[in-house]
């Protein structure tokens, strides 16, 4: 049979109805829509969550000492290492200072290290922090990969955005204090999110990395490798503070002690996204849409095998049969995988929060599989079909 | 390509003893039943004794009672069922084909398609086959139906079609099954008006009925009645070959 009659009569098999194509392109399209859409759905979940742990701050965890024993320098010099944070500053409570404006009301006092004012910027649950020294904050909750965000202003002093609200104050403003008159360089947001709560109503007062040593050591990283808690202990220099005296979950002998910390405890503190990845449900989802696929394929066959050994009766060779069976599935079997990938696109580019392309390369391998599945389910049921079963079916008449 | 057997059934005794000297067109095709008998396992001897010689260029009927072993001789020609004696010799027969009782056809395909079907595989281009195929419904009196789909075909039609579709395919031996078993009467004389254009077409032709029509419209018959066991206890000689190649008159003389 010539390659022309045999597509020539595949074309007329599509055209004519014979193949139910337009069903069997249907039920592809579906199936895969769903199985790819169910795993979409689940890894954009997981992204959703990360971008909900990025947003409230559960991505900096904390070195925290009862005494001044942080090293500044050391602690600012974690973020830019291998493998180390890609944020990281120090911190250590000031005096509290009245704002002149409204004397009874005092203000929480922080010192910080530039790399600390960068947390805050970043760290962000949606909104951003504007500082007059650069661009607008940083990205917010997407900006998980461990930029620095903004450039941050280190020439006057920082407040939450409710505190600025409520003192009428915002970027530029002069700020009358009992301590003498500073400028405010740069808001940040801090919502009640269950994170830390000392910086709500604070004021953040930038100071250099070498001069005292500072309480608490803040690092920001994403993703967690495992290691930054024990980056964080290379923070603590006990020589400056005598002798010190560890907890049950950090160190230190005798006088401080200190130990990790989250910036928001209301998050798992033991939270592997890759494990999560790797071990979610809808990992084998691609063997199950082959598997399904084999069954669409056979059944899509068999249901014409009288048709089929027909044909093969008419003296059609077996070769050219399975050829013509291979175009009329490659037509419906391609079209509605075609389809469903598109739905899948569709969808990552409208509910992925960070990486849609990533979310639909891992969704499409379900439609893929279902499609391989299906051709060969087809090519192999037509394989098995023999002249014999027309006698058969006949005899038994 | 396709002879036009203008001259119907041989109904005359001398064109039956014709049809069976008819040219077999040079070729080697040759089936012989040697002292054929069969039965099936538990059961009664259907037939025993039965002797012939089938060459191209004739319609055979194989006639006889219900039971009687029509479609198992079809079956031991096509070689699917041993016989319980004798045995078969087939020369020069290399494909066999078949037409059933019960039509079958792909719906939404056209009725040319299913004639054109075999001419493809065979090799041919589309726009060479369908003038042939055309040529072969026209044996068959199913030209003009020959756009429509299968499934608008009568069962009459449809039968005929699947004869026409069995001439273009060319097998060395056509077995055709109780071709009007499922028609009705007037559709069954569409059948058997058309079933003597299978002769002349170079194959074995064999049909197998219980249909009194369907016979006459054959050039010539076997009729298993003559070999039922016990069919020779009146003393006459054992049916033989040349009782089945008799002239129709003598068929006639028999139930």
């Amino acid at each position: 049979m010539r390659i022309s009659a045999i597509v020539s009569e595949a074309m007329r098999n599509v055209a004519r109805g014979t193949t139910r194509a337009v069903l069997w392109c249907l039920i592809v399209a579906l199936a895969g829509a769903l199985l790819g859409g169910y795993e979409a759905m689940t890894v954009i979940g997981q992204e959703r969550d990360a971008a909900a742990r990025i947003a409230a701050g559960a991505n900096v965890t904390s070195m925290v000492a009862t005494a001044n024993v942080i090293d500044g320098a050391t602690c600012e010099a974690l973020a830019g290492t291998d493998g180390g944070p890609d944020a990281s500053g120090a911190m250590r409570p000031g005096e509290s200072a009245v704002i002149l404006a409204t004397p009874r009301r005092d203000l929480a006092t922080y010192e910080v290290t530039p790399g600390l004012l960068r947390i805050l910027a970043g760290s962000v649950g949606g909104g951003g922090a504007v500082g007059a020294g650069g661009a607008s904050g940083a990205t917010g909750a997407s900006d998980s990969s461990g930029a620095f965000g903004a450039v941050v202003d280190p020439t006057g002093v920082w407040m939450s955005s409710d505190a600025a609200r409520d003192f009428g104050l915002s970027v530029g403003s002069r700020l009358e204090t009992s301590a003498g008159t500073t400028r405010v360089a740069g808001v940040f947001d801090w919502p009640n999110d269950g994170r830390d709560t000392r910086f709500l109503y604070a004021l953040v007062v930038p100071v250099s990395v070498d001069s005292a040593p500072f309480q608490e050591c803040w690092a920001r990283q994403w993703p967690a490798n495992g290691k930054l808690e024990s980056v964080l202990y290379a923070t603590v220099d006990l020589s400056t503070s005598g002798s010190a005296a560890g907890e049950a979950s950090g160190g230190g002998m005798g006088g401080a002690s200190y130990g990790t910390s989250q910036l928001n405890k209301s998050f798992d503190r033991r939270y592997d996204a890759a494990s999560l990845y790797r071990a979610r449900i809808t990992r084998r989802l691609p063997v199950v849409a082959g598997c399904l696929g084999l069954l669409i394929g056979v059944a899509a066959v068999w249901r014409r095998r009288l048709e089929y050994a027909g044909a093969l009766h008419s003296g059609q060779r077996k070769g050219a049969q399975l050829l013509g069976v291979g175009l009329e599935t490659l037509v419906w079997d391609g079209l509605g995988t075609l389809i469903a990938v598109c739905l899948l696109g569709a969808l990552a580019v409208r509910l992925s929060p960070s990486s849609p392309e990533l979310v639909l390369l891992g969704a499409v391998r379900s439609p893929l599989m279902l499609f391989a599945g299906a051709w060969c389910g087809a090519v192999l049921a037509a394989a098995v079909i023999r002249e014999s079963q027309l006698f058969r079916l006949f005899k038994g008449r | 390509m396709f002879v036009k057997d203008g001259d119907k059934v041989a109904r005359d005794a001398d064109m039956a003893v014709r049809g069976t000297d008819m040219v077999v067109r040079g070729t080697d095709m040759v089936v012989r039943g040697e002292g054929l008998a069969h039965r099936f396992p538990g059961t009664d001897t259907l037939f025993e004794g039965l002797d012939f010689t089938l060459v191209p260029g004739e319609t055979v009927a194989v006639c006889g009672p219900s039971g009687c072993g029509k479609s198992t001789l079809l079956s031991i020609l096509a070689g699917w069922e041993k016989p319980a004696a004798g045995r078969v010799v087939r020369e020069g027969v290399e494909r066999v084909g078949w037409v059933f009782q019960n039509p079958y056809g792909v719906p939404e395909r056209s009725a040319l398609d299913h004639v054109v079907f075999p001419l493809l595989a065979k090799g041919m281009r589309r726009r060479e086959a369908e003038p042939k195929a055309l040529e072969a419904m026209d044996l068959f009196d199913l030209r003009y139906a020959a756009d429509r789909p299968f499934a608008a075909l009568s069962g009459g039609e449809a039968q005929r079609l699947m004869l026409a579709r069995a001439v273009c395919s060319r097998p060395d031996m056509l077995l055709v099954d109780e071709p009007t078993a499922q028609l009705d009467t007037r559709t069954a004389h569409g059948v058997n008006r058309v079933l003597g254009s299978l002769a002349g077409q170079g194959m074995i032709v064999v049909v197998a009925t219980h249909d009194a029509d369907t016979r006459d419209a054959c050039s010539r018959v076997i009729d298993l009645a003559h070999y039922a066991p016990g069919a020779g206890e009146s003393g006459d000689n054992a049916p033989s070959e040349s009782a089945a190649s008799a002239p129709v008159a003598v068929r006639e003389a028999t139930p």
